[in-house]
Protein backbone atom coordinates (compact mmCIF):
# COMPACT_ATOMS: atom_id res chain seq x y z
CA UNK A 1 0.00 0.00 0.00
CA UNK A 2 2.80 2.38 0.95
CA UNK A 3 4.57 1.47 -2.24
CA UNK A 4 1.57 2.54 -4.32
CA UNK A 5 1.19 5.73 -2.29
CA UNK A 6 4.86 6.56 -2.78
CA UNK A 7 4.59 5.85 -6.48
CA UNK A 8 1.50 8.04 -6.79
CA UNK A 9 3.16 10.83 -4.82
CA UNK A 10 6.18 10.54 -7.08
CA UNK A 11 4.00 10.83 -10.15
CA UNK A 12 2.28 13.89 -8.73
CA UNK A 13 5.59 15.53 -7.89
CA UNK A 14 6.91 14.73 -11.35
CA UNK A 15 3.75 16.12 -12.88
CA UNK A 16 4.03 19.26 -10.78
CA UNK A 17 7.65 19.75 -11.77
CA UNK A 18 6.86 19.27 -15.42
CA UNK A 19 3.98 21.75 -15.11
CA UNK A 20 6.32 24.28 -13.52
CA UNK A 21 8.79 23.83 -16.35
CA UNK A 22 6.05 24.22 -18.94
CA UNK A 23 4.81 27.37 -17.26
CA UNK A 24 8.32 28.82 -17.38
CA UNK A 25 8.42 28.07 -21.08
CA UNK A 26 5.05 29.76 -21.63
CA UNK A 27 6.21 32.76 -19.64
CA UNK A 28 9.32 33.18 -21.76
CA UNK A 29 7.31 32.58 -24.90
CA UNK A 30 4.35 34.87 -24.26
CA UNK A 31 5.56 37.63 -21.94
CA UNK A 32 6.12 40.14 -24.74
CA UNK A 33 2.78 39.30 -26.31
CA UNK A 34 0.89 39.92 -23.07
CA UNK A 35 2.74 43.13 -22.29
CA UNK A 36 2.14 44.50 -25.78
CA UNK A 37 -1.54 43.64 -25.73
CA UNK A 38 -1.89 45.46 -22.43
CA UNK A 39 0.24 48.34 -23.69
CA UNK A 40 -2.02 48.81 -26.70
CA UNK A 41 -4.80 49.68 -24.28
CA UNK A 42 -2.95 51.40 -21.43
CA UNK A 43 0.02 53.12 -23.16
CA UNK A 44 2.20 52.91 -20.08
CA UNK A 45 4.73 50.20 -19.70
CA UNK A 46 4.35 49.97 -15.92
CA UNK A 47 0.59 49.57 -16.12
CA UNK A 48 0.91 47.13 -18.99
CA UNK A 49 3.34 44.99 -17.01
CA UNK A 50 1.07 45.04 -13.97
CA UNK A 51 -1.84 43.83 -16.05
CA UNK A 52 0.21 41.20 -17.85
CA UNK A 53 1.54 39.98 -14.51
CA UNK A 54 -1.99 39.61 -13.18
CA UNK A 55 -3.00 37.68 -16.30
CA UNK A 56 -0.03 35.32 -15.90
CA UNK A 57 -0.86 34.76 -12.23
CA UNK A 58 -4.41 33.82 -13.16
CA UNK A 59 -3.14 31.55 -15.89
CA UNK A 60 -0.84 29.87 -13.38
CA UNK A 61 -3.76 29.08 -11.09
CA UNK A 62 -5.49 27.11 -13.82
CA UNK A 63 -2.46 25.97 -15.73
CA UNK A 64 -3.62 22.37 -15.48
CA UNK A 65 -6.26 23.22 -18.07
CA UNK A 66 -4.00 25.44 -20.17
CA UNK A 67 -1.01 23.25 -20.89
CA UNK A 68 -1.50 23.41 -24.62
CA UNK A 69 0.58 26.30 -26.01
CA UNK A 70 -2.02 27.67 -28.44
CA UNK A 71 -4.76 27.44 -25.86
CA UNK A 72 -2.58 29.13 -23.27
CA UNK A 73 -1.71 32.05 -25.55
CA UNK A 74 -5.31 32.52 -26.65
CA UNK A 75 -6.52 32.50 -23.06
CA UNK A 76 -3.71 34.85 -22.01
CA UNK A 77 -4.45 37.37 -24.76
CA UNK A 78 -8.16 37.48 -23.98
CA UNK A 79 -7.55 37.75 -20.24
CA UNK A 80 -4.93 40.47 -20.68
CA UNK A 81 -7.18 42.43 -22.99
CA UNK A 82 -10.08 42.24 -20.56
CA UNK A 83 -7.95 43.18 -17.55
CA UNK A 84 -6.43 46.08 -19.45
CA UNK A 85 -9.85 47.41 -20.41
CA UNK A 86 -11.01 47.08 -16.81
CA UNK A 87 -7.98 48.95 -15.62
CA UNK A 88 -8.40 51.62 -18.25
CA UNK A 89 -11.96 52.22 -17.12
CA UNK A 90 -11.14 52.35 -13.46
CA UNK A 91 -7.91 54.29 -13.63
CA UNK A 92 -8.34 57.88 -12.58
CA UNK A 93 -5.06 58.87 -14.11
CA UNK A 94 -6.17 58.31 -17.64
CA UNK A 95 -5.52 61.89 -18.65
CA UNK A 96 -1.98 61.65 -17.40
CA UNK A 97 -1.57 58.39 -19.31
CA UNK A 98 -2.66 60.02 -22.55
CA UNK A 99 -0.03 62.67 -22.01
CA UNK A 100 2.52 59.90 -21.69
CA UNK A 101 2.13 58.98 -25.34
CA UNK A 102 5.26 60.96 -25.91
CA UNK A 103 7.10 58.28 -23.96
CA UNK A 104 6.36 55.74 -26.67
CA UNK A 105 9.37 54.61 -28.64
CA UNK A 106 10.14 57.19 -31.28
CA UNK A 107 13.09 57.63 -33.54
CA UNK A 108 15.83 59.76 -32.18
CA UNK A 109 16.57 62.93 -34.07
CA UNK A 110 16.08 66.59 -33.99
CA UNK A 111 13.52 68.23 -31.70
CA UNK A 112 11.33 69.01 -34.70
CA UNK A 113 11.37 65.41 -35.87
CA UNK A 114 10.59 64.22 -32.36
CA UNK A 115 7.70 66.62 -32.18
CA UNK A 116 6.33 65.42 -35.51
CA UNK A 117 6.74 61.82 -34.50
CA UNK A 118 5.03 62.40 -31.15
CA UNK A 119 2.17 64.16 -32.88
CA UNK A 120 1.81 61.37 -35.39
CA UNK A 121 1.95 58.77 -32.66
CA UNK A 122 -0.74 60.60 -30.75
CA UNK A 123 -2.96 60.69 -33.83
CA UNK A 124 -2.40 57.00 -34.40
CA UNK A 125 -3.38 56.08 -30.86
CA UNK A 126 -6.41 58.30 -31.00
CA UNK A 127 -7.43 56.57 -34.22
CA UNK A 128 -6.89 53.18 -32.58
CA UNK A 129 -8.95 54.22 -29.58
CA UNK A 130 -11.73 55.38 -31.89
CA UNK A 131 -12.07 51.91 -33.38
CA UNK A 132 -14.80 49.61 -32.10
CA UNK A 133 -13.45 46.98 -29.72
CA UNK A 134 -13.98 44.10 -32.13
CA UNK A 135 -11.81 45.87 -34.72
CA UNK A 136 -9.26 47.24 -32.30
CA UNK A 137 -8.17 43.90 -30.86
CA UNK A 138 -7.80 42.46 -34.36
CA UNK A 139 -5.63 45.26 -35.68
CA UNK A 140 -3.49 45.33 -32.53
CA UNK A 141 -2.85 41.60 -32.63
CA UNK A 142 -2.11 41.75 -36.34
CA UNK A 143 0.40 44.52 -35.70
CA UNK A 144 2.13 42.76 -32.82
CA UNK A 145 4.98 40.78 -34.25
CA UNK A 146 3.17 40.93 -37.61
CA UNK A 147 1.16 37.85 -36.82
CA UNK A 148 -0.61 36.00 -39.62
CA UNK A 149 -4.37 35.92 -40.00
CA UNK A 150 -4.38 32.30 -38.90
CA UNK A 151 -2.53 33.13 -35.70
CA UNK A 152 -4.83 36.05 -34.90
CA UNK A 153 -7.86 33.88 -35.57
CA UNK A 154 -6.49 31.22 -33.24
CA UNK A 155 -5.77 33.76 -30.51
CA UNK A 156 -9.27 35.22 -30.68
CA UNK A 157 -11.09 31.96 -31.31
CA UNK A 158 -12.65 33.39 -34.47
CA UNK A 159 -12.87 32.08 -38.03
CA UNK A 160 -10.05 33.28 -40.23
CA UNK A 161 -12.49 34.92 -42.68
CA UNK A 162 -13.98 36.99 -39.88
CA UNK A 163 -10.54 38.17 -38.83
CA UNK A 164 -9.68 39.12 -42.42
CA UNK A 165 -12.82 41.16 -42.90
CA UNK A 166 -12.39 42.91 -39.55
CA UNK A 167 -8.78 43.74 -40.28
CA UNK A 168 -9.73 45.14 -43.67
CA UNK A 169 -12.36 47.34 -42.05
CA UNK A 170 -10.01 48.45 -39.30
CA UNK A 171 -7.24 49.44 -41.68
CA UNK A 172 -9.66 51.38 -43.80
CA UNK A 173 -10.90 53.32 -40.80
CA UNK A 174 -7.35 53.99 -39.64
CA UNK A 175 -6.35 55.35 -43.02
CA UNK A 176 -9.34 57.64 -43.06
CA UNK A 177 -8.56 58.90 -39.59
CA UNK A 178 -4.89 59.52 -40.33
CA UNK A 179 -5.39 61.33 -43.64
CA UNK B 1 -6.35 47.83 -48.27
CA UNK B 2 -3.05 46.21 -48.98
CA UNK B 3 -1.65 49.32 -50.54
CA UNK B 4 1.44 51.11 -49.28
CA UNK B 5 -0.53 53.48 -47.09
CA UNK B 6 -2.22 50.66 -45.20
CA UNK B 7 1.04 48.83 -44.73
CA UNK B 8 2.65 52.01 -43.43
CA UNK B 9 -0.09 52.38 -40.83
CA UNK B 10 0.44 48.83 -39.72
CA UNK B 11 4.19 49.33 -39.57
CA UNK B 12 3.74 52.43 -37.46
CA UNK B 13 1.42 50.58 -35.17
CA UNK B 14 3.81 47.66 -34.87
CA UNK B 15 6.61 50.09 -34.04
CA UNK B 16 4.47 51.80 -31.43
CA UNK B 17 3.69 48.43 -29.87
CA UNK B 18 7.29 47.23 -29.86
CA UNK B 19 7.68 47.45 -26.12
CA UNK B 20 9.67 44.78 -24.35
CA UNK B 21 8.96 43.58 -20.83
CA UNK B 22 11.38 44.90 -18.27
CA UNK B 23 14.11 42.50 -17.14
CA UNK B 24 12.46 41.85 -13.79
CA UNK B 25 9.07 41.10 -15.32
CA UNK B 26 9.56 37.33 -15.27
CA UNK B 27 10.70 37.43 -11.65
CA UNK B 28 7.63 39.47 -10.69
CA UNK B 29 5.37 36.98 -12.45
CA UNK B 30 7.04 34.09 -10.62
CA UNK B 31 6.56 35.84 -7.30
CA UNK B 32 2.91 36.57 -8.07
CA UNK B 33 2.37 32.97 -9.16
CA UNK B 34 4.01 31.67 -5.97
CA UNK B 35 1.66 33.80 -3.88
CA UNK B 36 -1.39 32.79 -5.89
CA UNK B 37 -3.34 29.89 -4.39
CA UNK B 38 -3.01 26.84 -6.52
CA UNK B 39 -6.60 26.13 -7.32
CA UNK B 40 -6.11 23.01 -9.39
CA UNK B 41 -2.88 21.45 -10.50
CA UNK B 42 -4.43 18.27 -11.78
CA UNK B 43 -5.91 18.37 -15.25
CA UNK B 44 -9.66 18.04 -15.54
CA UNK B 45 -9.31 14.60 -17.13
CA UNK B 46 -7.67 13.23 -13.97
CA UNK B 47 -10.43 14.68 -11.81
CA UNK B 48 -13.05 13.03 -13.98
CA UNK B 49 -11.17 9.72 -13.90
CA UNK B 50 -11.03 9.81 -10.09
CA UNK B 51 -14.76 10.53 -9.94
CA UNK B 52 -15.46 7.59 -12.26
CA UNK B 53 -13.39 5.24 -10.11
CA UNK B 54 -15.21 6.39 -6.97
CA UNK B 55 -18.57 5.83 -8.66
CA UNK B 56 -17.46 2.35 -9.72
CA UNK B 57 -16.49 1.44 -6.17
CA UNK B 58 -19.88 2.60 -4.90
CA UNK B 59 -21.68 0.54 -7.55
CA UNK B 60 -19.60 -2.55 -6.69
CA UNK B 61 -20.41 -2.23 -2.99
CA UNK B 62 -24.12 -1.83 -3.65
CA UNK B 63 -24.24 -4.68 -6.16
CA UNK B 64 -22.38 -7.20 -3.99
CA UNK B 65 -23.74 -10.78 -4.21
CA UNK B 66 -25.08 -10.63 -0.69
CA UNK B 67 -27.12 -7.54 -1.41
CA UNK B 68 -27.22 -4.43 0.69
CA UNK B 69 -27.34 -4.63 4.46
CA UNK B 70 -30.79 -4.36 5.99
CA UNK B 71 -32.04 -4.45 9.54
CA UNK B 72 -34.51 -7.24 10.23
CA UNK B 73 -36.38 -8.02 13.42
CA UNK B 74 -37.85 -11.46 13.63
CA UNK B 75 -39.06 -13.66 16.44
CA UNK B 76 -36.93 -16.59 17.54
CA UNK B 77 -39.03 -19.40 16.12
CA UNK B 78 -39.22 -18.09 12.59
CA UNK B 79 -41.31 -20.94 11.21
CA UNK B 80 -43.73 -20.87 14.12
CA UNK B 81 -46.72 -20.86 11.80
CA UNK B 82 -45.80 -24.09 10.07
CA UNK B 83 -44.55 -26.11 13.00
CA UNK B 84 -45.82 -27.49 16.20
CA UNK B 85 -45.80 -25.19 19.19
CA UNK B 86 -42.30 -24.50 20.42
CA UNK B 87 -40.82 -23.22 23.60
CA UNK B 88 -40.82 -19.46 23.99
CA UNK B 89 -37.62 -17.72 23.04
CA UNK B 90 -36.57 -14.09 23.10
CA UNK B 91 -36.84 -12.28 19.79
CA UNK B 92 -33.68 -12.07 17.78
CA UNK B 93 -32.60 -8.78 16.34
CA UNK B 94 -29.80 -8.87 13.85
CA UNK B 95 -28.36 -7.22 10.83
CA UNK B 96 -28.62 -9.64 7.97
CA UNK B 97 -28.56 -9.81 4.20
CA UNK B 98 -31.78 -9.42 2.29
CA UNK B 99 -31.27 -12.63 0.37
CA UNK B 100 -30.79 -14.59 3.60
CA UNK B 101 -28.06 -16.65 1.98
CA UNK B 102 -27.02 -18.17 5.29
CA UNK B 103 -29.54 -20.54 6.83
CA UNK B 104 -31.08 -19.68 10.13
CA UNK B 105 -29.44 -22.60 11.87
CA UNK B 106 -26.02 -23.92 11.00
CA UNK B 107 -24.21 -26.96 12.25
CA UNK B 108 -20.81 -26.42 13.81
CA UNK B 109 -18.89 -27.57 10.72
CA UNK B 110 -21.02 -25.65 8.25
CA UNK B 111 -20.85 -22.61 10.49
CA UNK B 112 -17.06 -22.74 10.46
CA UNK B 113 -17.06 -23.13 6.68
CA UNK B 114 -19.46 -20.23 6.41
CA UNK B 115 -17.26 -18.14 8.67
CA UNK B 116 -14.32 -18.81 6.38
CA UNK B 117 -16.21 -17.53 3.37
CA UNK B 118 -17.61 -14.45 5.05
CA UNK B 119 -16.62 -11.03 3.95
CA UNK B 120 -15.66 -8.50 6.66
CA UNK B 121 -19.15 -7.04 6.40
CA UNK B 122 -20.72 -10.46 6.84
CA UNK B 123 -18.50 -11.15 9.83
CA UNK B 124 -19.68 -7.95 11.40
CA UNK B 125 -23.25 -9.11 10.78
CA UNK B 126 -22.51 -12.43 12.44
CA UNK B 127 -21.06 -10.70 15.48
CA UNK B 128 -24.09 -8.45 15.69
CA UNK B 129 -26.48 -11.39 15.50
CA UNK B 130 -24.64 -13.42 18.16
CA UNK B 131 -24.93 -10.63 20.68
CA UNK B 132 -28.73 -10.39 20.25
CA UNK B 133 -29.17 -6.77 21.29
CA UNK B 134 -32.68 -7.09 22.70
CA UNK B 135 -32.56 -3.47 23.66
CA UNK B 136 -33.50 -2.65 20.08
CA UNK B 137 -37.01 -4.08 20.70
CA UNK B 138 -39.28 -1.94 22.81
CA UNK B 139 -40.18 -3.44 26.15
CA UNK B 140 -43.92 -3.63 25.57
CA UNK B 141 -43.41 -5.42 22.25
CA UNK B 142 -41.12 -7.93 23.92
CA UNK B 143 -43.72 -8.62 26.59
CA UNK B 144 -46.38 -9.10 23.94
CA UNK B 145 -44.20 -11.54 22.05
CA UNK B 146 -43.48 -13.44 25.26
CA UNK B 147 -47.21 -13.74 25.97
CA UNK B 148 -47.88 -14.91 22.42
CA UNK B 149 -45.17 -17.55 22.53
CA UNK B 150 -46.35 -18.76 25.94
CA UNK B 151 -49.86 -19.11 24.58
CA UNK B 152 -48.54 -21.04 21.59
CA UNK B 153 -46.55 -23.34 23.84
CA UNK B 154 -49.49 -24.07 26.09
CA UNK B 155 -51.81 -24.68 23.16
CA UNK B 156 -54.10 -21.79 23.96
CA UNK B 157 -53.46 -20.33 20.50
CA UNK B 158 -53.66 -22.35 17.32
CA UNK B 159 -50.46 -21.65 15.31
CA UNK B 160 -52.38 -22.05 12.08
CA UNK B 161 -54.47 -19.06 12.97
CA UNK B 162 -51.40 -16.81 12.94
CA UNK B 163 -50.35 -14.96 9.78
CA UNK B 164 -47.53 -16.71 8.02
CA UNK B 165 -44.29 -14.79 7.97
CA UNK B 166 -41.88 -14.87 5.09
CA UNK B 167 -38.12 -14.20 5.11
CA UNK B 168 -38.56 -12.06 2.04
CA UNK B 169 -39.48 -8.55 3.21
CA UNK B 170 -41.07 -7.76 -0.14
CA UNK B 171 -43.74 -10.46 0.29
CA UNK B 172 -46.78 -8.94 1.94
CA UNK B 173 -47.94 -10.49 5.16
CA UNK B 174 -50.96 -12.67 4.56
CA UNK B 175 -53.50 -12.45 7.32
CA UNK B 176 -56.12 -15.19 7.28
CA UNK B 177 -59.65 -14.01 7.06
CA UNK B 178 -61.43 -13.91 10.36
CA UNK B 179 -63.76 -16.88 10.88
CA UNK B 180 -67.29 -15.56 11.47
CA UNK B 181 -68.96 -17.02 14.52
CA UNK B 182 -71.83 -19.37 13.92
CA UNK B 183 -75.26 -17.69 14.20
CA UNK B 184 -76.72 -18.02 17.65
CA UNK B 185 -79.98 -19.99 17.63
CA UNK B 186 -82.16 -19.71 20.71
CA UNK B 187 -84.41 -22.68 21.12
CA UNK B 188 -87.56 -22.49 23.28
CA UNK B 189 -87.41 -24.32 26.56
CA UNK B 190 -88.86 -27.78 26.43
CA UNK B 191 -91.01 -29.03 29.36
CA UNK B 192 -89.77 -32.47 30.24
CA UNK B 193 -92.81 -33.13 32.41
CA UNK B 194 -95.18 -32.74 29.49
CA UNK B 195 -97.10 -29.82 30.90
CA UNK B 196 -97.26 -26.20 30.02
CA UNK B 197 -94.06 -24.55 31.13
CA UNK B 198 -96.02 -21.59 32.24
CA UNK B 199 -97.93 -23.82 34.64
CA UNK B 200 -94.89 -25.00 36.47
CA UNK B 201 -95.20 -22.31 39.06
CA UNK B 202 -98.77 -23.22 39.61
CA UNK B 203 -97.85 -26.85 39.95
CA UNK B 204 -95.11 -26.05 42.36
CA UNK B 205 -97.56 -24.06 44.42
CA UNK B 206 -99.91 -26.97 44.31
Amino acid sequence: MHEYADRLAGLLVTDRESLAREFEARLADSAALAVRVAYSVLRRREDAEDVAQEAFARAYRRFGDLRDRDRFRAWLVRMTWRLALDRQRSDRRRAAREQAVACAPVAAGSAERELIAAERSGRLWRAIDALPGRLRVVVVLAAIEEQSMRQVAALLGLPEGTVKSRLFEARKKLQEALQ
Amino acid sequence: VNDGRGDQVMRELAQALAVEPSPDFAARVRAAAAEAPRRRWLPASLVWAAAAVAAGVVIMVVAMPGGPLVLMVRPGPAEVASRAPVAPAPPRVALTRESAAAPATLSASSASRERGRRTPAARAVHVASSHEPAVLVPDDERRALDRLLSALASGQVDPRALPSLSEDPTVPISIPAATPPAPLAIQPLVDTTGGNPHDSTVRAVR
